[in-house]
């Protein structure tokens, strides 16, 4: 060590004073990768990164510290710090490694490559003569992605809208028509008010995190995990009111046959309540141990809500497939009409499990190649975000006490307006075929009490209008 | 007239040393860096507890601010970030500073098992007791209307 080096910087210093910020040292970096960059970024996200980059860093020297020495004979380039990832002693060839998650356009699905030659030296570029690792895959097909993130955003949208649209208006045919009113209808109702707010959560997660730029403030931070929250509640309570249904089938056709109307506060307890469970966890769990921004990162912390959820499918698939053995071996033989009835409300629950659930039971097999991963989301986003718009056709739309309601509702409009007299009805409907669940159980009562009742059961009673009128041996149902 | 001859040298300094500043890295940026950027780095180490070297939060501004100068000088002298000195460096200052620090848990990680166990576990046991008393209290109702 001479006086030289000394007296070179200080002269170095007298020439030159520029002083680097250090967000400098970052974009200089970031620009020998990608000249082109127009996504931006604010100083909050770029001291994330830089953290992350330094972070690495440290880990790496401690790493090439720790690491024995290479054993196997033959030249091989020396483990180094390439300024992003770290590289161990690799033998002559190409050594890759998947890309890091630095910067938001830097795909870590994508693969970085270093090449290492016969004589145990680290490749250089040909232009600049420096030591040079390949990380142009982690941004080429970034545009692209875009464009396909769009158009997935779009469809959450429009899938969302249309989901509060139909299930706002099943509610409405739900509530108007007072004759489709039993205890199976209430929980509908619930089911539909909670895929509601989820689509309602959602769609405001997509405008205001996804859509705004700034994303550093604290009050921004605070709202946008609020919301997270929520979508996780919602999600949870969807899954729950589907179990809900599947209990309350459960417990009519094999728990407490002879129940006329069961106590729905419990209900209410395991749909409304319970969510409010796992959602609180799922945030105390996430506050200590992986705050990032806006809970973006996938993280197991996530099977704090799906583990209930699957739970839930499972014990639900248990129910109605018990359900059925019962109405297939049981009741078939001596109830043979009544079965069709609750195996046509057992079908409809049925198929909302295979239907809510394949969302999760899909994704251990996501694809790895960028093509089909493309096409896999493309399914995922119409699935999940179309499911509510689903649950009112299936529930609702395609229901055949619905479609008769509706249709004598028409006639009688129809047939008003062209008498143009003043028809004085409410909402109560006459049933002369239809009958649904819980009218099934008081029939099925009656058959059991003796064939004298039978005839009790013409005319209405009470005003109650769940009341069927029926003919003693007509009992039939044309739908779900 | 010593603020004269005080010129003159550092003129003669930067006559002779001009082929060294304008040439391609040389050895000299790793005397560079051990000289001028791990003095401040020495400084903020000794402010802090030795036990306190190996806590990220403490260490990590003093260590971004080591990283940056090193890239600076590499700027400065028209070497390019990072090469086999720096890596060099960067061992040394571990070995001396860092030798028994964690391995990893700087970045952002999932908890251990036995933290996430209890959290993903209890959830789902709470799930099937309420499923369970919503069953049994259904059953309990019968009769009521």
């Amino acid at each position: 060590m001479t006086r030289k080096p000394s007296l070179l910087l200080m002269l170095i210093l007298l020439l030159d004073t520029e002083v680097c910020q250090c967000e400098d040292v970052l974009v200089a970096a970031r620009m020998s990768v990608d000249e082109m960059n127009d996504i931006p970024e604010s100083p909050a996200d770029l001291s994330v990164t830089r953290e992350q980059i330094l972070s690495a860093q440290f880990e790496c020297y401690l790493k090439i510290m720790y690491e024995p020495p290479r054993r196997d004979p033959g030249p091989y380039c020396n483990r180094t710090w390439d300024g992003w990832l770290c590289w161990g002693d690799s033998a002559p060839g190409t050594a890759f490694q998947q890309c890091p998650s630095y910067f938001p356009d830097f795909e870590p699905s994508e693969i970085v490559t270093k090449v290492c030659d016969s004589d145990g030296h680290w490749f250089r570029h040909p232009e600049s003569n420096r030591l040079w690792s390949n990380y142009t895959q982690c941004s080429a097909y970034t545009k692209q992605k875009l464009k396909l993130t769009l158009v997935g955003y779009y469809l959450a949208i429009v899938g969302n809208v249309l989901s509060i649209i139909s299930l706002i208006i099943s509610i409405c045919i739900f509530s108007y028509f007072k004759c489709l009113s039993c205890q199976r209808i209430t929980l509908h109702k619930n089911m539909f008010t909670s895929f509601i707010l989820n689509s309602f959560a959602i769609i405001g997660w997509f405008y205001f995190v996804i859509g705004e730029q700034q994303t550093g403030t604290d009050s921004f931070q605070v709202g946008c995990k609020i919301l997270a929250s929520l979508i996780h509640y919602t999600s949870c309570s969807n899954f729950f009111w589907m179990l809900c249904e599947g209990i309350y089938l459960h417990t009519l056709v094999i728990v407490a046959v002879f129940v006329g109307e069961q106590q729905l506060g419990w209900y209410y307890v395991l749909g409304w309540g319970f969510p409010v469970i796992p959602a609180v966890m799922y945030a105390v769990a996430r506050l200590l141990f992986l705050d990032d921004r806006c809970w973006v990162m996938n993280t197991n912390l996530l099977y704090i809500t799906h583990g209930p959820i699957y739970v839930t499918l499972l014990v639900n698939l248990f129910f109605l497939l018990n359900i059925m053995r019962v109405l297939i071996t049981k009741l078939r033989v001596t109830h043979q009409t009544e079965s069709n009835v609750y195996m046509k409300a057992v079908r409809a629950t049925i198929i909302l499990v295979p239907l809510l659930g394949a969302q999760f039971i899909v994704v251990p097999l996501q694809p790895s190649g960028r093509f089909s991963l493309a096409v896999y989301e493309l399914f995922m986003n119409i699935f999940v975000h179309f499911q509510g718009f689903l649950v009112a056709v299936i529930f609702c739309f395609c229901n055949g006490e619905v479609q008769s309601a509706l249709r004598r509702k028409f006639a009688q409009y129809r047939g008003q307006w062209r008498r143009r007299r003043l028809v004085t009805t409410d909402s109560h409907c006459t049933y002369h075929t239809n009958s649904s669940i819980t009218e099934t159980s008081r029939v099925t009562i009656s058959l059991e009490h003796g064939s004298s009742n039978t005839h009790s059961l013409n005319g209405r009673s009470n005003g109650n209008p769940c009341e069927p009128e029926i003919s003693g041996e007509v009992l039939q149902s044309t739908e779900i | 007239m010593a603020s004269v001859s005080w010129r003159h040298a550092l003129f003669f300094l930067v006559v002779v040393n001009l082929p060294v500043l304008t040439l391609a890295c040389s050895s000299h940026y790793g005397n560079a860096i051990e000289e001028f950027c791990l003095i401040k780095f020495k400084l903020d180490m000794e402010v802090l507890d030795q036990q306190q070297w190996c806590s990220w939060e403490d260490t990590v501004e003093s260590y971004g601010e080591l990283t940056n100068c090193t890239f600076l000088v590499a700027l400065k002298m028209n070497c390019f970030w990072p090469n086999r000195m720096v890596d060099e460096f960067f061992i040394r200052v571990h070995r001396h500073y860092f030798h028994d620090c964690a391995l990893s848990g700087r970045l952002l990680h999932d908890p251990p098992n036995r933290i996430l166990g209890p959290f993903i576990v209890v959830p789902i046991l709470v799930t099937l007791l309420m499923t369970a008393l919503v069953v049994w209290r259904s059953k309990r109702s019968e009769g009521i209307v």
